[in-house]
């Protein structure tokens, strides 16, 4: 599998990005850029911007600065085609199986083939014979799996996972990080927070720490 | 892989296809489980019979009633018109937003923004024509028979009017509140109703009508050929600022959309929550008032939705008794402004007017309900001892204190203002003290048993438990002088056996 962006420009890049809710400023003029290819593991205390950071990257916080998914700003559906965010507790439709999310959520991403593709990797999870359940019916680790499952059956450039090992067992683990290195190998590009010491150390990429909205190390 | 055109777009409607459908079938499903058909069918027939009856039983105003009606009413609703148009300029909260879920797979996925937010439309859209429809029926039905004169147009003019104003609240909330046709309609809805409101006091009705010519068709005041007109006029407006605005292009979400609909979705579970409530008549949470207010505050991208706008010092030293003291000052201060406001003059005005008037019983009811509204709003609460045991006798405490110390001070501000007013000092006055402990106790007591200390049937009926010593001896006819010392002590016996008595709170 081959995962291919819009061309030249990189799959992300965060222009002087600032973030204030009610007065209070989350992120303080941030600057990220991810070429195909790049694995960024985002380490920091609680409360240090990483959800936001992530959320702001994908268009669903309105933010300060520039940001571009593939050249387009975010947002825009040219960007949204080409990003797929997993938030730390993804919602799930009540009233769908967790077969019809893989297939629908899956199409959704806009890829030949996504369905499948999140299917083989609800197989990959273990969810084989969970398939025809409500998402009521699955453990908080399920439907985490199931969530990841969609996202990474769609392929899209550039993942973006906001604390995506926090439910899931050691294989499933071991699974998703392989699968991100795979992911990034063929082009793609991966943003993922965490606090698990043990996993950053086997993540294959880079490591990058927010601290109270900057860049730790950074003036 | 690469995108696939419009698959995206197809997914997002069977989604919408699927759940939107079974979400309906389970509520058909639970109505007739819960119901069963033949209620449902017996309710529809005894609904369709008392509505044909309640038409029925209308009878014809007198002309000149009828002419007085139409006179105002016009002016009336033309107001009415134009507030809701004013209300639709300025509003800054979008009427069309999404759900967590759809947040998380819609609005950050490769749909066009027009799909994503063709059910939000439909949603906000559909209750406003609903509405429209069944006032503008109404109407139609009820104007002939109580004026005498063909009122159709209703039934094409109410529902437009209903779908225009959740266009104009998008229009307004995507320019922050700022959008010049919105403002334009709006302005000129202001205008028309001060013209309509001028000329029907001047007595011109001619001019009246022509300024007011929504609600006068809508009351079938003008011809129907006319009100037909206006309401194909109306149609075409709307149709045309739906086109202009855009919504069937829209390829990015909006922003207000996006910062606004976690808040919006988290306040309609609120109120659904609180419905369902009121519905079963079980015990709201006492912490979703807080919480609602947070979500408006942050929805206006106020700071006090991140910290409160003055934080208390908790006392280090003093125990139970002052953190319970300082967690109900705290829970009153953040409470209802208005409840706080009404607080001090309360107060102080039963103590001003304290056995001025009436037999002695009837003399403490008021007062009595009012120092237990005080008490139910300094109650400390459950919040801080849920979950765990916690001493019931320094809570108790604490409550009468703030209480007694409230009262104290109404009572002395009172004798102030009376030497200010160049009246004597109330001899009454003193008894305000134990009757406000008594009432603190009671709603103490009775707020222990039950789900919210604060609701208005704790204090309710405290204020007229408190008054039962009182008004016995003022039924035996015991002379005031003794009374009031006997009713003293009985009140100081029920706060004291409370303090006594309190239980642990697990």
């Amino acid at each position: 599998m081959r995962v291919s962006g819009s061309g030249a420009a990189p799959l992300l890049e965060a222009r002087d990005l600032r973030v204030t809710l009610g007065g209070v400023v989350i992120l303080d003029g941030l600057e990220l850029t991810l070429e195909a290819g790049a694995a960024v593991w985002l380490e920091g205390p609680n409360g240090a911007g990483k959800t936001t950071l992530l959320r702001a990257l994908a268009g669903l916080l309105p933010s300060d600065g520039d940001v571009f998914v593939s050249g387009a700003r975010a947002g825009s559906q040219a960007a949204r085609a080409q990003l797929r965010l997993v938030p730390d507790s993804a919602p799930l439709y009540e009233d769908l199986t967790a077969g019809e999310h893989a297939r629908l959520l899956g199409r959704i991403a806009g890829r030949e083939n996504a369905d499948s593709a999140a299917l083989a990797w609800c197989e990959r999870f273990g969810l084989s014979d969970r398939l025809d359940h409500y998402p009521a019916a699955l453990s908080r680790g399920m439907r985490q799996k199931l969530a990841l499952a969609i996202a990474l059956g769609g392929a899209p450039p550039l993942l973006l996972l906001d604390e995506p090992f926090n439910a899931l067992d050691a294989d499933a683990g071991t699974a998703l990080l392989a699968g991100l290195a795979d992911h990034a190998a063929a082009g793609g590009a991966v943003l993922v927070s965490g606090h698990q010491a043990d996993l950053a150390a086997r993540w294959p990429g880079s490591h990058r720490r927010l601290q109270a909205g900057h860049w730790a190390g950074a003036e | 892989m690469r995108p696939a055109d419009g698959a995206a777009d197809t997914a997002v409607r069977a989604l919408r296809r699927a759940t939107l459908g079974r979400s309906l079938r389970a509520n058909v499903r639970w109505a007739v489980r819960a119901v069963g058909w033949g209620s449902i069918v017996y309710l529809v027939f005894w609904a369709v019979v008392l509505a044909i009856a309640a038409l029925q039983s209308i009878v014809p105003l007198a002309p000149p009633i009828a002419a007085a009606l139409t006179r105002w009413a016009v002016p009336g609703a033309s107001a009415v018109l134009a507030l809701a148009l004013l209300q639709a300029a300025r509003t800054q909260v979008t009427p069309l937003w999404l759900d967590r879920r759809d947040l998380t797979h819609l609005a950050a996925g490769a749909a066009r923004a027009a799909t994503v937010l063709a059910w939000p439309a439909w949603r906000a859209a559909l209750p406003a024509l609903v509405s429209g429809l069944v006032v503008g029926g109404a109407l139609a039905l009820v104007v002939p028979r109580l004026l005498g004169r063909p009122a159709t147009a209703a039934v094409l003019l109410l529902p437009t009017l209903a779908l225009l104003l959740p266009l104009l609240r998008w229009r307004a909330a995507l320019a922050a509140g700022r959008d010049a046709i919105a403002w334009t309609i709006a302005l000129a809805g202001a205008v028309a109703a001060m013209l309509t409101a001028g000329c029907t006091a001047a007595g011109v009705t001619g001019c009246s009508l022509a300024a007011g010519a929504p609600a006068a068709a809508a009351l079938g005041a003008l011809t129907p050929a006319t009100g037909f007109a206006l309401a194909l006029g109306m149609i075409v407006l709307t149709l045309a600022l739906a086109r202009r605005t855009g919504l069937a292009r829209l390829q990015a979400l909006p922003p207000v959309v996006m910062r606004q609909s976690e808040l919006l979705a988290e306040l309609r579970a609120i109120a659904t929550l609180r419905g369902l409530s009121a519905i079963t008549a079980s015990a709201p949470d006492p912490g979703a008032r807080f919480a609602e207010a947070r979500a408006r505050d942050a929805l206006r991208g106020r700071r006090s939705a991140f910290a409160p706008r003055w934080r208390p010092r908790v006392p280090r030293r003093g125990g139970a008794t002052s953190a319970f003291a300082w967690l109900a000052l705290v829970r009153a201060w953040r409470g209802s402004p208005l409840a706080l406001l009404a607080l001090p003059p309360l107060v102080v005005g039963v103590a001003l007017t304290t056995g001025v008037n009436g037999p002695f019983g009837g003399a403490a009811l008021v007062p009595g309900l009012a120092l237990a509204w005080t008490a139910a709003v300094l109650h400390p609460g459950r919040a801080g001892w849920e979950g765990f045991s916690v001493d019931g006798r320094a809570r108790t405490l604490a409550h009468l204190l703030l209480v007694g110390s409230l009262t104290m001070t109404a009572t002395i501000g009172a004798d102030v203002v009376r030497a200010l007013l160049g009246l004597a000092p109330a001899t009454e006055g003193w008894l305000l003290l134990p009757l406000g402990l008594g009432a603190a106790a009671l709603v103490d007591t009775i707020g222990a048993r039950a789900a919210d200390p604060r609701a208005l049937g704790v204090w309710l009926l405290a204020g007229l438990l408190v008054t039962v010593p009182a008004a016995l001896l003022g039924w035996f006819a015991v002379d005031a002088a003794i009374a009031a010392p006997l009713a003293a002590w009985a009140w100081l016996l029920l706060a004291w056996v409370r303090v006594v008595m309190a239980p642990r709170y697990v």
